[in-house]
């Protein structure tokens, strides 16, 4: 494989102009991500003190081994809901490893309305134990939740993707031979008391740990029965009267000890091999990408300047170079791991449609993980393009995609449009993790295309109506029309409604590909097979 | 998750911090790179520590290790976080585990007795199990007599409560 | 290997145990003879055990009774058809009705007579005996029941006083008396310890030489007045009165005074028809002047440092005049080469005023050089009680220089890894590296001298952090929280998005 030879001039004037963009716009997300991390009230904290109890985060880096990483996964999910009242939806979800062994954690955030659980709270969950179940991860539980948010239980509640199914996706992990370990640290009430339950491993804290479907005030309204804590779900009372948890803890730490020494007795399956070779550096840097991406969506940039600042010694094995120069594909090692990437160089042509297609092919023949890297506007348009089976090409490209059974990661470097979003491997699609870059934008079409439309329509509507549309008028309605319209194909939205798994500093992409394949090699892979490709 | 280490019965802190290309550690705050960690187990082990090659045997004993290094011997013990002896547990009353009789009693009250320590011996389903003192304390009251019939979760001793029992709901 | 056709002895009994009982039967062994052991039930499967060719249990209520048990030694070297007992040191080894008792079984008893046992053992009769053949002994005052008369000659030697117990040794009944108002009640505390330690009641006054230095000559006699002496060891570093450092020949004594000191004790054995191995103790006061101290009547721990100058076995030599041989060498065909050390390995801690400790042997490293011998019946996986001597060991290094063999000594102490039960390993490795010592400035009292510069050095922060370091990673715990790690995970190391 061949080292990629970059042209980008980090001297140049357009370079540090774009560099300042993308470090301006990973500046804001940083911050945001920062203070959906730790942004609390204070009396919340001295709350958790007075309690003996530490925070969510940190119960999570006491948890993992030192000196290891940790994915967190939809930092910023809620971001744009309930008024910011559910920072990360009240949960943090990630991938680190504990006692050596690859794990998926799931904490409760008591900090946030006692840890209730939000609708994207039980989404967020909910996405967590997909990811378990799709990747085969252990999952371990941090519970301390005072259980579903009443205000809105109509949309916490009911359907089919809501909380019903965090118990739902814990039974079939179980049955899959996934183990889960719950360490409760706190209240697990009503659903919330499934989660221990359901564990096949929990740890209890004695004198803060608590598991019940209805607390003492529940009981007393409901039966008139008084009853405390401790007698009616507390660490001694379930550990070895009612055998609902496992192991009583003295504090905290001791809850983590006992916990990181169950993870220590479980197997490790083995993974199934993809190809890897030892893991070298890019030859690039990868801060370097803020230099790349442009400061305006509809600027062009090349790619294989992307895929250079990602990939191990930034080697590149392109195939059909010559052919389909809208869609670059080829094979790359990250973090040692062999990959297929399929990124975008332009819009989707028949040629490109077909070469994509041909090369998704090729990986699942070859059991080589997919990547697919978004910069997409769509499928071409037009008489001759539809003529030429732009459509049916397309379909083709979908198809492959769709029946893959290798893993699939997408990350949303610059827009994603139309189509080209399905194609391309966007939500829908199954990939095992997808992530999206802060400048990121996804949508049915782009901000002025959908503001030319609905502006059109609009000013439409008057006429029909009798009434007439000044000039000034039709700017100020495309204007209005077009923020609101880009507010909602910012990255920010997306990650606020769980669109995607996080957004990501450019320069982590690697490690979080990384980490992704990594866990992604612990499910085997599934049955080969494609359906009927329209030829 | 750190330890803490125990040299010649003095504390440390040690932690994990990198693994790649070598092992990085914080030894209280101080980060040391180890080059080489050489041979577990009991023995004889060359390892290359903070850019110097140590000699030295080891072996695990009563409580920890002995480690022998540059002509100097020295014991070691190491915590995990958060471990520590579980107390909390430790109850005042002796109750049945389940029906049966009593054989032999072994203790009277008033009298100084050890965690452990054989209390009363009972039978039940055809076996004799002698059931122990769960604390250190002083036996308050023996409730049966030898030969006594007692159902499950009967109280059979109880130790006196001790201060800190009072407040306890 | 001795011709064993015409060699009276055949088999002999190894009355002892540990190290001694080993390198006993090593001798034996390669003289082609047979050896038998023996043990009390807690030793069985010890090293002497393993080494001898047969092995006979003894019963007592505490293991060192069995070994004191003399009518069952005879009747286990009767039984076994030994010809030969050897008593090696301690133990049995300085009884004279044991010695007379083997005889009387038709058993040759591999050591002196009984009668010379009986002489020697007697501070006062022994005392006499050196000074009636001109062998200088310190001012003294024997014991008398009148204690006031005793009281008031002792004081007329003047301060400061020894007062010691006439049947004892090892320190056990003596103390220093520095002003004659101390002196009753020094004497009542001296009388009471040698009552209960040795049933006999009798104290002597001496004058106590300041700081001196415990020189002794090692001798061999036929029994019929031949008698070569092989030369002096030092043995003056001492904790609580027994020797840990023993070197042969002295350090730094001038030429003439060794000499002096060699031919005084070679004398007083001839004068007693001294038969098989003994040694004449003298201390030397900083002035020169040397007194007859007492004469032990058997083999020493501190023997190898003689052999490692003379290249003579004196077990092989002991068996051999034992057998009739007579003597291996005549005194000018002794050699003397080189400097040796023997560094006394015990079951104690230094830092704790030399309390013994036991515990279960871990580990064993035993380091190997030519210039190397290593005493010991140790093995791994042994508990070390406290049913006998704390002494586990003795290292033994030869150089041709002092220096090269303290060097030697140093460096084989740092090698030594008796792991699982507290040592003096690191104390005798300070010792020798104090420039006191180097410098060859001893005395009895050089432990408590140097006490300060004896005392760990602290370790600087780097040697510490590495020995942490080094210790953490021989925990599982430790180890696999370190290593196994999957290689992505550590390959990124503790990065967060």
């Amino acid at each position: 494989m061949r080292k990629i030879q970059s042209t980008i001039s980090t001297n140049s004037p357009e370079f540090r102009q774009y560099a300042e963009h993308n470090r301006k716009l990973v500046g804001e997300f940083r911050q945001k991500q920062e203070a959906a991390r730790h942004d609390r009230g204070q009396r919340a904290l001295d709350r958790l003190e007075k309690q003996g109890k530490l925070r969510p985060r940190d119960r999570i880096d006491k948890l993992l081994d030192p000196g290891t990483p940790f994915l967190e996964l939809s930092s910023l999910a809620a971001n744009r809901a309930y008024d910011g009242d559910s920072p990360s939806a009240s949960s943090i979800v990630g991938i680190g490893t504990v006692s050596g062994r690859e794990v998926l954690i799931r904490a409760d955030d008591p900090t946030v309305k006692g840890g209730a659980w939000y609708p994207l709270s039980a989404k967020k969950i909910v996405r967590a134990l997909d990811i378990a179940i799709e990747n085969r991860l252990p999952v371990i539980h941090l519970c301390d939740s005072a259980g579903g948010f009443l205000q809105l239980q109509s949309e916490v509640f009911p359907d089919k993707h809501m909380a019903g199914r965090i118990f739902r996706n814990q039974s079939i992990l179980s049955k899959m031979g996934v183990k889960q370990l719950a360490l409760v640290f706190g209240h697990c009430t009503a659903g919330g008391a499934y989660i221990p339950a359901l564990s096949d491993y929990s740890v209890i804290v004695r004198g803060t740990g608590a598991v019940f479907l209805g607390g003492p005030p529940l009981v007393k309204a409901a039966t008139g029965e008084d009853v405390s804590v401790e007698d009616l779900g507390g660490a001694d009372m379930h550990t070895s009267v009612s055998g609902t948890c496992d192991y009583p803890a003295r504090d905290e730490v001791d809850a983590i000890r006992i916990g990181r020494e169950i993870v220590s007795q479980w197997e490790r399956p083995p993974k199934w091999s993809c190809q890897q070779d030892t893991p070298e550096d890019p030859a690039y840097d990868p801060a370097e990408l803020y230099g790349i991406i442009p400061d305006d969506i509809k600027k062009h940039f090349d790619m294989r300047e992307v895929i250079a600042r990602i990939v191990d010694g930034s080697r590149f094995h392109e195939y059909q170079p010559n052919y389909g120069q809208t869609l670059i594909c080829g094979y790359a090692n990250i973090w040692g791991y062999k990959v297929g990437i399929l990124a975008n160089n332009g819009v989707l042509f028949n040629e490109s449609s077909l070469k994509g297609g041909h090369f998704i092919e090729l990986c699942n023949q070859n059991n080589t993980p997919l990547v697919f890297l978004q910069n997409i506007t769509g499928y071409m348009i037009g008489r001759d393009y539809e003529r030429n089976g732009i459509t049916k090409d397309g379909a083709k490209m979908i198809m492959a995609q769709s029946c893959s059974h290798v893993p699939k990661f997408t990350v949303m470097c610059n827009g994603s449009f139309g189509a080209g979003n399905y194609g391309m491997c966007g939500r829908a699609f199954d990939g095992r993790f997808l992530f999206a870059w802060p400048n990121h934008q996804i949508g049915v079409m782009g901000g002025d295309q959908a503001a030319n439309t609905l502006a059109e329509v609009k000013a439409n509507q008057i006429r029909r109506n009798g009434g007439t549309v000044d000039e000034a008028e039709i700017q100020q309605l495309w204007q209005e029309t077009r923020r609101a319209y880009e507010d909602q194909l910012s990255a920010y939205h997306s990650t606020s409604e769980l669109w995607d798994d996080g957004i990501l500093d450019p320069v982590d992409t690697r490690n979080a590909l990384g980490m992704a394949i990594s866990a992604s090699l612990n499910a085997p892979l599934q049955d080969q097979g494609f359906g009927v490709f329209r030829f | 998750m750190s330890f803490q280490i125990i040299l010649d019965g003095e504390a440390h802190e040690i932690e994990i911090i990198h693994r790649r290309p070598h092992l990085k550690l914080l030894i209280d705050g101080r980060e040391h790179v180890v080059e080489d960690p050489g041979h577990p187990g009991d023995g004889l082990a060359h390892a290359v520590i903070a850019g110097q090659r140590l000699s030295l045997a080891r072996a695990q004993a009563e409580g920890g290790q002995v480690v022998r290094c540059d002509g100097r011997t020295h014991m070691v013990t190491l915590l995990v976080e958060g471990e520590e002896a579980d107390e909390g547990a430790a109850l005042s009353d002796l109750r049945a585990p389940m029906p049966g009789t009593v054989v032999s009693l072994h203790a009277q009250p008033g009298q100084d007795v050890t965690a452990g320590m054989a209390l009363i011996t009972i039978e039940s389903m055809k076996l004799q199990t002698m059931l122990a003192a769960p604390r250190d304390g002083v036996v308050a009251e023996i409730c049966v007599a030898e030969g006594d019939l007692f159902e499950k979760d009967q109280l059979l001793v109880s130790l006196q409560k001790e201060e800190g029992d009072a407040g306890d709901a | 290997m001795t011709d064993t056709a015409d060699f009276p002895i055949r088999k002999i009994l190894v009355a002892n145990r540990g190290e001694i009982a080993c390198r006993v039967i090593r001798s034996v062994r390669a003289m082609g003879l047979a050896s038998v052991a023996v043990c009390h039930g807690v030793e069985v499967g010890a090293r002497h055990v393993r080494d001898a060719d047969e092995v006979v249990e003894l019963t007592g209520d505490t293991p060192v009774a069995a070994h004191l048990d003399a009518a069952q030694i005879i009747d286990a070297a009767r039984a076994t058809g030994a010809d030969a007992i050897h008593p090696g040191y301690g133990f049995l080894s300085e009884n004279a009705s044991f010695a007379r008792a083997v005889q009387e079984a038709g058993l040759t008893f591999i050591g002196p007579s009984a009668e010379t046992i009986a002489l020697m053992g007697d501070k006062i009769s022994s005392r006499n005996f050196a000074e009636s053949h001109g062998v200088p002994v310190a001012p003294s005052v024997l014991p008398t029941d009148d204690l006031d008369a005793f009281l008031e000659q002792a004081a007329t030697i003047g301060f400061p006083l020894l007062i010691k117990a006439s049947a004892g040794g090892g320190g056990k009944g003596m103390s220093i008396v520095r002003a004659p108002e101390e002196l009753k009640e020094a004497a009542r505390i001296a009388a009471s310890e040698a009552e209960r330690y040795f049933g006999d009641g009798r104290v002597y006054a001496e004058l106590y030489v300041e700081n001196p230095r415990h020189i002794e000559v090692q001798v061999l006699g036929d029994g019929t007045g031949n008698v070569i002496h092989l030369h002096e060891r030092e043995c003056s570093v001492q904790r609580r009165f027994q020797k840990i450092v023993e070197e042969a020949p002295s350090a730094d004594l001038p030429g003439d005074l060794a000499q002096e000191i060699c031919d005084a004790g070679a004398r007083l054995a001839k004068a007693a028809n001294y038969l098989n191995a003994g040694t004449v103790e003298f201390i030397v006061g900083q002035d020169g002047r040397f007194f007859f101290l007492e004469m032990n009547t058997r083999l020493q721990v501190e023997h190898p440092v003689t052999e490692m100058i003379t290249g003579l076995d004196l077990v092989q030599a002991q068996i051999e005049i034992a057998a009739g041989c007579g003597l291996p060498v005549a005194q000018e065909d002794v050699g003397r080469h080189g400097h040796s050390i023997e560094c006394r390995i015990c079951a104690e801690n230094a830092e704790r005023d030399f309390m013994p400790e036991t515990g279960m042997i871990r580990f064993l490293n035993i380091p190997e050089a030519p210039w190397l011998r290593f005493e010991h019946a140790l093995d791994a996986g042994r508990r070390v009680t406290s049913d006998f001597d704390p002494m586990l060991a003795k290292l033994v290094v030869h150089g041709a220089t002092r220096t090269e063999a303290i060097d030697r000594a140093v460096t084989a102490l740092g090698d030594l890894a008796i792991l699982g039960v507290t040592t003096n390993t690191d104390y005798l490795r300070r010792i020798l590296e104090t420039p006191a010592f180097r410098a060859g400035q001893l005395h009895t009292g050089f432990l408590t001298e140097h006490a300060e510069s004896l005392k760990p050095r602290p370790l600087g922060q780097l040697e510490k952090d590495r020995l942490l370091i080094a210790a953490a990673l021989g925990f599982r715990e430790f180890r696999q929280l370190a290593f196994d790690v999957p290689d992505l995970h550590a390959a990124i190391g503790p990065w967060r998005n």
